[in-house]
């Protein structure tokens, strides 16, 4: 298999979580969203907790701001009105309304975009290979290790695809949310992650390569 | 560090803004630590937010 050269793939892999952010301002995280997706599949949104009235909000942020930051007075002056500590009135009206909620992504949104990875890598298979991803797929590695029976190689690749979504969950992230946006961001928990999963994947590769190679 | 880009759209931002004692959240956050911020986090990872999640990922319950 003829792959492309290793700078055209950086410069994809780069622009994808840039234009991402540009687009929808939110990280690039393939798990991410597949995790949101899957636990809402499972109904955990359901059972989302009762929203809390914004006096109500306000009230305990004063008290969990007290517990947080030393309460009390601060030395900021009161933004809004002319309270002190305590009862300090509250800012109403337009200015300071509170009606905004967080937008959350929807479920065809998670799926759209899973479809759309699918999709573009299905794309680039064509345009490599000319023809369809197969279980088997054209690598002579993969076919001289697992062989090329249909049944064994599916198993394989389920197989793989569950150790990848359970490692990506165990570690909070993926080679896109910690490899991409993380490791730019000089995140130490995503530099750790990223070095683990691709040492241990640089040395299982060379560790294949070894005893495929005749 | 810059702002944090999800202030437009964030259910806690706007809270901060209403009386002088709580803009201590906003100082801490969403305009310097926010990628330290849990809501921010949880958005980034697609992750649902709970409106009464602080930035510290504490949960604003009644009975607090």
């Amino acid at each position: 298999m003829q792959f492309w050269p290793f700078w055209i793939g950086g410069i994809f892999l780069a622009a994808v979580p840039l234009v991402h952010w540009l687009l929808l301002s939110k990280m690039f995280a393939v798990s991410g969203r597949l995790s949101a997706l899957t636990d809402r599949l499972r109904g955990e949104q359901v059972v989302a907790e009762p929203q809390l009235a914004d006096d109500e909000l306000v009230r305990l942020l004063r008290a969990e701001t007290a517990s947080e930051f030393g309460g009390g007075c601060g030395d900021d002056e009161p933004a809004l009105g002319g309270g002190g500590c305590g009862d300090e009135p509250l800012v109403t009206g337009s200015s300071g309304g509170v009606s905004t909620t967080t937008p959350s992504t929807t479920t065809l949104g998670h799926v759209l975009f899973l479809a759309c990875v699918a999709f573009g890598g299905t794309l680039a298979y064509w345009h490599t290979t000319g023809g369809l991803p197969h279980p088997a797929g054209p690598d002579a590695s993969f076919q001289h290790f697992f062989g090329n029976n249909l049944v064994t190689n599916l198993g394989v690749l389920f197989g793989g695809g569950l150790m990848v979504g359970f490692g990506t969950r165990m570690a909070g992230g993926c080679t896109s949310g910690h490899g991409l946006c993380g490791v730019s961001r000089l995140q130490p928990g995503s530099l750790l992650a990223t070095a683990c999963f691709f040492g241990c994947g640089i040395a299982v590769s060379l560790l294949l390569d070894a005893v495929v190679r005749p | 560090m810059a702002d944090c880009p999800n202030m437009a759209s964030c259910r806690m931002y706007p809270l901060f803004k209403l009386a002088g004692t709580l803009k201590v959240w906003q100082l801490n956050y969403c305009q310097s630590k926010f990628t330290e911020c849990e809501r921010y986090k949880r958005a980034c990872m697609s992750q649902q937010v709970p409106d009464g999640m602080l930035p510290n990922g504490k949960l604003l319950k009644r009975g607090n």
